[in-house]
């Protein structure tokens, strides 16, 4: 259990798994489409995006009514954090003032990613503003928030749920390319650095072997120079020898002795040469 | 090496498929992503394909959760079988908890096979997991061919390690089951030894197999059906 996870077994954040300029964009042109806001937090419950469509006018003016405002804070905190399970099914979130939102987890893979927050729109069935909102202040201008409360998109419930779905699944489909491109860069770094180690560990090996030859020619070059070196000594006293023999200091010669002396000379030349050549190409 | 995480309670297990090229690895995949209820499994990812051929590796996540609230996630790999791809193959095999070894049982293949089969017993030990001990199945693929080795012709794969050996057609989508269901059967039975799965994490045996597959398409194949193994 001490080895580290692989990056394959690693379970992403919705934010890496998706380009969120782009994410945005295309959020953009399907709030505008269907003219409903949308709002996709990551599992963590950071805001990836969101889109207002239709609502600011009528959610402001709520909003500038203090005890809309408290009801507002109360309606987004459930939107954002109301318990949605593992299915992927959207769950109805009622706001006070008749609107509605949907939300639905984001499923990949089994795990809940986070959530897309569909909305606000208002149900169909909603016949005019509830009298809880129209009480909401002494001031409260009904027939203005009636106006405001137009601009949002009126649709079904179920109609609503199948755009919701229609956008999950283009979401899915998003996901899943972006983890694919994330896996295969992923994957080819780690190839290149797994390559990268092997064309290490192989200069490595061919480093030390370098350098045992090098010590190994040190040592033949040594031993040679100091061979040839010993060699050379006694046979100069061979040539010497021969040489004073030959010049009669150690007394008449025969012929024959002579011819057999002057043999030997020569080849104690012949190898002294020999050994001088091996020297030199020791000191090479 | 599986991981588990006590406080989302899940368990994350990775199977390997792994094989020499063109024995028929992806095919087992796709035939599992056909068989598998879409409602516990993910797409099947497959990276870079060029001509047909697995350039990186194909990835199925089955999931499902136990009636003890546990959530277990399996995935399914597949390796590249080209030995130009080795590096992949390494970094893929990372961290496995069952490999399934696709041969193909052509005889001309024997060799070829046995070749790989001794790499990936190499493979496996470089990256630290102990193929005495990993759960490993052998599928002898391609038995429709001609060529196809007899039934028990496969002695040479069993010299090191003595697996289980399962006969398939993957194209066909024989013995494709019986491959995974023999994996899983030897994976949990690892898994549980270690990190008992049955006494800290109430998930019997019959319950991790059965859960699996329970949504698989059983038809034709010899595995028992699930309602057996739930009961």
């Amino acid at each position: 259990m001490s080895a580290p996870v692989s990056f394959l077994q690693q379970r992403l954040p919705l934010g890496d798994l998706l380009d969120l300029r782009a994410f945005a964009d295309v959020c953009h042109s399907f709030a505008e489409l269907y003219r409903v806001g949308l709002k996709v937090f990551d599992e963590a419950g950071n805001k990836l995006v969101d889109v207002k469509v239709g609502n600011a006018d009528f959610c402001g003016y709520i909003w500038s009514k203090p005890t809309g405002r408290e009801q507002c804070i109360a309606t987004v905190g459930r939107v954002k954090a109301d318990e949605l399970g593992d299915e992927p099914k959207p769950t109805v979130v009622d706001c006070f003032s008749g609107c509605r939102y949907l939300a639905q987890p984001i499923l990949y893979e089994g795990d809940v990613l986070g959530r897309v927050v569909f909305g606000p729109f208002v149900p169909e069935e909603l016949g005019g503003l509830p009298p809880d909102v129209a009480n909401l202040a002494p001031d409260f201008d009904v027939k203005l928030a009636t106006a405001f409360m137009a601009k949002i998109r009126r649709v079904s419930t179920p109609t609503a749920e199948k755009i919701l779905k229609h956008f999950t699944d283009l979401l899915d489909v998003m996901i899943f390319t972006g983890h694919k491109n994330l896996i295969a860069a992923r994957l080819h770094i780690e190839a290149v650095q797994e390559s990268y180690r092997e064309l290490q560990d192989k200069n490595r090996a061919l480093e030390d072997s370098y350098a045992k030859l090098k010590e190994l020619d040190r040592l033949k070059s040594n031993f040679l120079a100091t061979m040839s070196h010993e060699l050379r000594t006694p046979l100069t006293s061979v040539i010497g020898y021969s040489e004073m023999m030959l010049e009669g200091l150690g007394g008449p010669l025969t012929a024959e002795q002579r011819e057999y002396l002057g043999i030997i000379m020569e080849k104690g030349e012949n190898l002294l040469q020999l050994i001088t050549s091996i020297l030199d190409i020791s000191k090479i | 090496m599986v991981q588990f995480n006590a406080d989302t309670r899940e368990i994350a297990v990775k199977v390997v498929y792994y094989g020499p090229a063109l024995s028929g690895k992806t095919t087992n995949l796709q035939a599992l992503f056909q068989k598998i209820d879409p409602k516990v499994r993910g797409r099947l990812m497959t990276l870079d394909t060029k001509d047909d051929r697995t350039l990186f590796f194909d990835m199925m996540p089955v999931f499902f959760r136990t009636r003890a609230g546990v959530k277990v996630k399996l995935k399914l790999y597949t390796v590249p079988g080209q030995v130009m791809h080795e590096s992949t193959r390494r970094i893929v095999l990372q961290g496995t908890d069952a490999v399934a070894f696709v041969a193909d049982s052509r005889r001309s293949e024997s060799a070829a096979t046995l070749a790989y089969f001794n790499n990936m017993l190499r493979n496996l030990e470089a990256n630290g997991l102990d193929h005495r001990t990993l759960p490993i199945v052998i599928q002898m693929n391609k038995r429709d061919l001609e060529d196809a080795r007899a039934d028990d012709d496969h002695g040479d794969l069993l010299r090191v390690i003595q697996p289980p050996v399962v006969p398939a057609v993957a194209i066909r989508g024989e013995g494709v089951v019986e491959t995974l269901h023999a994996l899983l059967q030897l994976c949990y039975r690892s898994l549980d030894q270690q990190f008992s799965l049955a006494a800290e994490w109430q998930i019997p045996e019959r319950e991790f197999i059965g859960q699996i597959f329970s949504h698989v398409d059983l038809k034709g194949t010899s595995v028992q059906p699930p309602e057996a193994l739930l009961r």
